[in-house]
């Protein structure tokens, strides 16, 4: 075996762990915070910010990411719906396959920014702002495939809670609608 | 000291390479096609959500697919250069398995994935980051030296110049940080404790499931130990899967895990990319045929 290749070996794939280590630290943390509504360390800030953390190469080897799926609590899920004079329509009918709807709801989760009750910044005020591109957006393609006059709404979707699994009643709370 | 050097020094047969660039190749292919129809109105020009929107939430320095596109279309209508970018992905997807030149193919094949998934940003979930990085271990590892096109046509460029130890002990401690920090969110959140989380996941309505668990099982016990079993095979997967003795059965455990998810929230490709991540790290060299010497060495420790 070749001493300098594996000399190289060891020092890159050391450098992957680090880096594999270190995100799925930061992620968790700032999951955690976010969900009990806790300052952030200024620590973990800085290292995301380092550029060494943050460089290309890891965000092409996909090593940006965490790994707390459906963690630390399930998000709620956003249901778009248009509705013409005849029908309402969930907005994956704009998509034929299965992955595709998936790939597209998952866009729905956006409209999280509309909760918060003081928009702080101005990218967070260009958010909300976006959201209502979207939805717009939304609208229109559907006006354009039935031809026809459409309003398009947002819901927060809403299971009952487990101690009420009895009563299987859904809730949909409107966020948002076209004009 | 002794069992690192131990666990550095074992060596490993090539199959867990030559499986790992077959099945990614050809989940990353079977995905892909998924929604090759749907893919115009996701991140194209006639995407239903215009690309330059997915910015306001994620930025990431990269070559975009507007870029790819873009440059194309100097050349060639815009569907035709939609169907090349297409075409070209496909293309690379049948090298990789084929092993013809396949760290190549999986670098080009990497630089495509990202122009569209991390562009569109919105529209990306974890089969996504799972394709990225596996494609990344497809450039890493000497993917092409063994049982590939490469090494049949090329012998000379397809020597293997790697340590196959290194390679397997990386892929087996990423599996493990990622299931033991999976498991370590999930117990943090108390909503997972008292089995709410798994009832409020398999209701959600933009996941399209196989069967509706919730149709069939209205016993809230049920979910709190469907809660708990999750937590527990995440969060112990890196000491149980190194242990001999229990290693097959929390290979099964979370090979089971992952067939529930693919029933239960039809999440497929993401959870078959975890099984093949699963098989590479800690099926081959341990339970398939072609064990290595090593591995029955009393000096050895199986790990």
């Amino acid at each position: 075996m070749n001493k300098p290749v594996k000399i190289i070996e060891i020092v890159v794939f050391t450098a992957i762990l680090c880096k594999v280590f270190l995100t799925a630290i930061l992620t968790t943390m700032s999951s955690f915070c976010e969900f009990y509504e806790y300052k952030y360390p200024d620590l973990s800030e800085r290292i995301n910010n380092n550029p060494i953390y943050r460089n290309t190469l890891f965000t092409y080897a996909g090593f940006d990411t965490g790994y707390g799926f459906f963690a630390p609590n399930v998000s709620s899920n956003f249901v778009i719906v248009s509705q013409n004079s005849n029908k309402s329509y969930i907005s994956d009918d704009l998509l034929k396959t299965n992955e595709g709807k998936m790939r597209f709801m998952n866009a729905n989760d956006i409209f999280f920014k509309n909760f918060k009750k003081e928009k702080n910044t101005e990218h967070e005020k260009d958010q909300i702002a976006v959201n209502k591109i979207i939805l717009k957006r939304i609208n229109t393609v559907f006006e354009e495939k039935y031809n026809s006059k459409f309003k398009t709404s947002v819901y927060l979707y809403e299971h009952p809670k487990l101690e009420d699994m009895a009563s299987r009643k859904e809730h949909l709370i409107k966020i948002d609608e076209t004009p | 000291m002794k069992t690192l050097h131990t666990i550095f020094s074992k060596s490993f047969s090539p199959e867990f390479i030559v499986f790992f660039r077959i099945s990614i190749g050809l989940i990353v292919l079977i995905h892909f096609l998924s929604f090759w129809s749907d893919f115009d109105l996701l991140y194209t020009n006639h995407s239903i959500i215009p690309l330059e929107l997915h910015t306001a939430y994620n930025t990431f320095d990269i070559l975009t697919i507007e870029k790819i596109l873009g440059f194309l279309n100097g050349y060639f209508t815009e569907n035709q250069s939609i169907l090349l970018f297409k075409s070209t992905y496909v293309f690379l997807c049948i090298l990789i398995i084929s092993g013809f030149f396949s760290r190549l193919s999986a670098l080009f094949l990497l630089i495509l994935q990202i122009s569209f998934i991390k562009y569109g940003s919105l529209f990306f979930y974890g089969a996504d980051f799972f394709t990225s990085m596996s494609l990344f271990y497809i450039i890493l590892f000497p993917s092409s030296s063994f049982f590939s096109l490469q090494q049949r046509l090329f012998p000379k460029l397809s020597r293997n110049l790697q340590s196959l130890t290194l390679c397997k002990r990386l892929i087996q401690i990423h599996v493990c940080i990622a299931y033991f920090f999976s498991g370590l969110d999930k117990i943090l959140g108390f909503n997972w404790w008292n089995g709410e989380s798994i009832w409020k996941a398999i209701h959600l309505p933009n996941l399209y499931k196989f069967v509706s668990l919730g149709d069939y099982v209205q016993n809230p016990v049920f979910y709190i130990i469907f809660g708990w079993g999750t937590i527990i095979i995440e969060l112990f997967y890196p000491l149980f899967i190194n242990l001999n003795k229990t290693r097959k059965y929390w290979l099964i455990l979370t090979i089971s895990m992952h067939v529930g998810i693919i029933i239960f929230f039809n999440l497929f490709f993401f959870s078959a990319i975890m099984i093949v991540w699963n098989l590479t790290s800690y099926y081959f060299n341990y339970y398939n045929e072609t064990k290595t010497l090593a591995a029955h060495s009393p000096t050895v420790s199986g790990i």
